[in-house]
């Protein structure tokens, strides 16, 4: 057991540090730039493993399928159709000339589904769950015969690999039986590249209204099958180009030349079934319509087909390096599109959704494409993947004697020649991940003060028109008295607007009434206290001031309201009822000025005042007082201990113990929280008089959010400002929106609560 | 302004710089690791003295006694290096307000010493890389074989120290709070990224110190006869 295990990591070794190539500049260029992309490819798949695909993509549940299975999965399939092709023309067709390309496409597939695989495991929301189609057969899949067929093949493609890498290993029986199972391999392998090539078209044969009648057709498993067989060869091309480039090897052109005919000849059948098809059921006619898919079409018929073709056809391009590259790139480029227009983007008309990859899908994508390749000259350079005959080239390092040159500053050199290439590509690789770690979209724990998307309120001004109230604008200029044909006005009737221009009409006025009548009846019952109110329960816990309220005295409260204006009696201090904490020196503090972003959390604390105001470096000791604490929000002194009248006693809402009376809610949580809660109250206490009380509709009335955005009046966010930035801002009266213009008015639906709206009822 | 100079240096700045440490750190172990395999493989005497070789290692780690090389005891300079390194390590790792933002970035706390301890602790770190580094300039032998990183690195690891213990007692700080950290910060995130890059990765590469040396010795078997054809004396008598 133990030898064999040394005999084992014996051998890989004699494989890792013995390499046959030398590492030329230009080699070390192009592995430079594969290594920075797979770093970055790989910092992004760090963190879509860990935060999933929302936090690094642009999908969505209309867009699911988007760059990484259009190009990864769908497309680097096709990209692997080279080794069935060339392993068909070499062990069953017995073209034997096309012997020393055909390890080069077996492994080039073997990348290629490598690839895949790696492509769906990041695609796959749950991808730890990618081993249920081996446990859970589910046969009316198409995906569970795609997986089984990606399975099965990528093995066959291992075993048809494995004779390269066992005839440079000491177990000659391994490599003798490996040898023996070639031809059954290779018919497995053609039989299964067969199935999945088209079964992969025939996954989109079940959505004929999603893709656009140009890219959909009954045919696509056939179409998908013959293009794989152009592609194939066009990337076998390719590949050797691009290889040969790399070690500055002599290309046979002859023999490419001959795939690249072969190509043609595929690729040219290929467009004349899909064009008949097209003929066939009467589609030509979309290739006259003016839209965008017709260009997409026809840019994809061009690369794929056509520039191939007549490139190919003339013998004299064939047969040159520069011929062959520009026609093979252009067949892979083309297909690999006609594969994501297929997944993903011939799709957009009917989803009508505007995907466009992230950053971070394009890292990923490209980081696999280079990973592979960076496989793939590992092989190439540790093994005889193009052949003994090429393997001496360009002065090997067999007879290299240069010393390695000497660290500067050190005299003396502290790493083997033969390392110094893993140095530069694993600095090159680690600068790129942390670059890629920079760049990621950041989850942002800390609490801000600046808010992001601040709320925004607009007065308007509220009149009676034979007993209902009317609402308007209210226009720059006007106020109370302004308004000559207005009976009664009341400037205290609020919009609450959002950055989507719905809005809500807050009638302040109505409210005030009923606080006024709550709070007289809580000095009736002496539920009022004359502490801060942290010490009572909060608001939603149920033991609350409303159910020590006695009926009688609640019926008073309900009683039929007279729409005045009644406040600032007596009972003035129904304004702590809501307006929970004040501005220091300000009375019933706007909503907005604490909870003033509309959805985040913001921090209501403005440090650098406080800094400043209690006098710099030496104030720092007169909130966070313990020396021996770290200074914290937790461990600061409360508000409350110099602002004592900050909170409010009375109030609705109660706040939770310090330090959480600094983070504020967001805008949209502080409302619901509020209004919800009394408005629910209310009407399961008055179930009669207060039935649509809890509706969503009673506050939410305009559902069209284009309403005020019609109105002429209306400030929009960026001509106008959105609201304050902060407290100084605030203060100053900045960003309060004014109007110009004639009043506009509109009435709420008030009673005419839109059908269906019963079932949101809490 | 200055506040969102902070945010970047103590957010993406900060993750960059830090990654760049952990990774770069990594790839030195992992290289290393490889070079040592390499050695092992390549050389004629697989065998090694694990036993000497440790205690070779501790001899270094812990210098009071003489070591190969060194005319004589340094029995207090080894008390104020050790001091040094103690502190260097002990001081960040284990400050009350680091620790918080561990646990606001990632979720994970451990136990802090007290601000009373982390004083005494900064303030001997600070104390004793000054005495290193008049030791440096001062030692004509320490002189001589000092590289420029050599009297580069100590200043710049006690500016986050100094102003880090300015932040901690705003009292004695000349500069504003924020200023002040920022300088704090940014002179830590540049640290990081130094580290993996100069002699600060000694800290992870220690191990392998001794280890590298004695692997130097073991030659491979062919290494006479590529001596001699380096050489061009292939046809000389030894």
């Amino acid at each position: 057991m133990k030898k064999s295990l040394k005999k084992l990591v014996r051998s890989l070794l004699d494989v890792a540090f013995n390499s046959s190539y030398h590492s030329t500049p230009r080699v070390r260029t192009v592995k430079g730039i594969l290594w920075f992309l797979a770093g970055l490819g790989a910092a992004v798949a760090a963190v879509r493993m860990v935060r999933g695909l929302g936090a690094t993509t642009n999908l969505t549940d209309l867009t699911p399928w988007g760059l990484w299975i259009g190009f990864d999965v769908v497309g680097g399939v096709a990209l692997a159709a080279g080794g069935f092709v060339i392993a068909a023309t070499v062990y069953i067709f017995h073209l034997h000339r096309y012997h020393p390309i055909a390890r080069p496409a077996v492994l080039t597939a073997f990348l290629g589904y490598g690839a895949v695989i790696v492509g769906l495991i990041f695609d796959l929301g749950r991808w730890w769950d990618i081993w249920h189609p081996v446990v859970y057969w589910q046969d009316h899949s198409a995906l569970f015969e795609v997986a089984w067929c990606v399975m099965l093949y990528f093995t066959v493609l291992a075993l048809e690999f494995a004779p390269t890498v066992f005839e440079k290993m000491p177990y000659p029986k391994i490599y003798r039986a490996l040898k023996a199972i070639t031809l059954p391999l290779i018919i497995l392998g053609i039989m299964l590249s067969t199935l999945h090539q088209s079964s992969l078209g025939t996954l989109f044969l079940i959505m004929p209204f999603r893709i656009y009648p140009l890219w959909y057709s009954s045919l696509l498993p056939w179409l998908f099958f013959i293009s794989a067989i152009g592609l194939g060869l066009a990337m076998v091309i390719l590949e050797s180009l691009v290889s040969s480039w790399v070690y500055q090897k002599d290309e046979d052109t002859g023999l490419l030349s001959g795939l690249a005919k072969a190509c043609a000849a595929v690729l040219g059948i290929y467009m004349a079934i899909r064009l008949g098809d097209l003929a066939y059921h009467g589609k030509l006619i979309y290739l006259t319509k003016p839209v965008w898919e017709t260009t997409d079409f026809v840019i994809e018929a061009c690369l794929s087909v056509i520039i191939p073709l007549v490139l190919f056809a003339i013998p004299k391009v064939r047969q040159s390096k520069a011929g062959l590259f520009i026609g093979s790139a252009s067949a892979v480029t083309g297909v690999v599109l006609n594969r994501i227009n297929v997944s993903g983007i011939a799709t957009i008309s009917a989803t009508k959704t505007h995907y466009f990859p992230a950053w971070t899908e394009f890292a990923i994508s490209i980081g696999i494409v280079a990973a592979a390749a960076l496989v793939f000259f590992f092989f190439v350079e540790h093994f005889s993947v193009y052949g003994q005959e090429q393997e001496t080239n360009e002065g090997a390092a067999a007879g290299d004697t240069t010393l390695p040159a000497p660290e500067p500053g050190l005299n003396v050199s502290v790493q083997s020649a033969g390392i110094r290439a893993t140095v530069l590509y694993s600095l090159i690789f680690v600068l790129s991940l942390s670059i890629g770690i920079y760049f990621m979209p950041g989850r942002d724990r800390e609490l801000r003060t600046t808010p992001v998307q601040p709320p925004e309120t607009i007065t308007a001004v509220k009149v009676s028109e034979q007993g209902r109230a009317l609402y308007g604008l209210l226009p720059a200029g006007l106020d109370d008295a302004g308004t000559p044909d207005v009976r009664r006005t009341d400037l205290r009737a609020l919009l609450l607007v959002n950055h989507n221009g719905r809005f809500v009409i807050f009638d302040h006025a109505a409210h005030q009434v009923m606080a006024e009548r709550l709070y007289a009846a809580m000095k009736e019952q002496r539920l009022l206290t004359d502490a801060a109110g942290t010490d009572t329960t909060a608001f939603s816990n149920g033991n609350t001031w409303i159910e020590k309220l006695s009926t009688t005295t609640l019926d008073a409260i309900t009683g039929p309201s007279n729409n005045g204006m009644q406040h600032a009696g007596e009972n003035s201090g129904s304004c702590e009822l809501c307006h929970h904490m004040n501005y220091p020196f300000n009375q019933a503090t706007s909503c907005r000025t604490c909870h003033r972003d509309m959805y985040l959390t913001t921090d209501i604390f403005n440090h650098d005042f406080h800094i400043a105001k209690l006098g710099n470096n030496q104030a720092c000791v007169k909130c966070h007082k313990d020396p021996n604490a770290v200074k914290s929000m937790q461990t600061a002194a409360p508000c409350t201990s110099c602002h004592r009248f900050m909170i409010a006693r009375n109030s609705l809402i109660k706040l939770q113990a310090h330090p959480l009376e600094r983070p504020a809610a967001g805008y949209k949580d502080a409302m619901h929280g509020l209004c919800r809660n009394c408005h629910e109250r209310m009407a399961a206490l008055y179930p009669k008089r207060y039935r649509d009380l809890a509706l969503c509709a009673t506050c939410h009335q305009v559902n069209n959010p284009d309403y005020l955005k019609g109105l002429p009046q209306y400030p929009h966010p960026e001509k106008a400002g959105a609201g304050p930035k902060n407290m100084a801002e605030h203060e100053a009266g900045a960003g309060t929106p004014r109007l110009a213009g004639r009043t506009t008015w509109f009435r709420p639906a008030v009673g005419q609560l839109p059908s269906g709206t019963e079932a949101q009822v809490r | 302004m200055i506040e969102t100079y902070l945010a970047w240096a103590r957010g993406p700045l900060f993750i960059f710089s830090f990654s760049v440490m952990l990774l770069g750190l990594l790839r030195l172990v992992l290289l290393t690791n490889i070079d040592v395999l390499r050695m092992i493989y390549r050389a004629s005497d697989k065998r090694l003295p694990v036993r000497a070789l440790f205690a070779a290692t501790m001899r270094w780690l812990f210098p009071f006694k003489q070591v190969p090389g060194q005319p004589k005891n340094r029995l207090w300079y080894s008390i104020v290096s050790m001091l040094f390194h103690g502190g260097l390590i002990l001081t960040p790792l284990f400050l009350g307000a680091h620790i918080l933002l561990w646990k606001h970035g990632i979720g994970i706390g451990w136990a802090s010493i007290p601000n009373r301890g982390e004083d005494i602790l900064a303030l001997f770190t600070i104390a004793t890389g000054l005495v290193l580094i008049t030791g440096r300039i001062a030692n004509p032998f320490s002189r001589g074989i000092s590289r420029f990183q050599d009297f580069f690195l100590p200043p710049l690891l006690l500016i986050p120290f100094i102003s880090g213990f300015l932040v901690m007692h705003p009292a004695l700080n000349p500069l504003s709070y924020q200023r002040m950290l920022l300088i704090h910060v940014l002179s830590g995130d540049l640290i990081f990224m130094m580290i993996p890059f100069t002699k600060l990765s000694h800290f992870v590469l220690l191990p392998a110190s001794q280890l590298i040396s004695e692997l130097g010795w073991h030659f491979p078997a062919d290494v006479d006869e590529n001596v001699t054809s380096t050489l061009h004396k292939e046809t000389e008598k030894i």
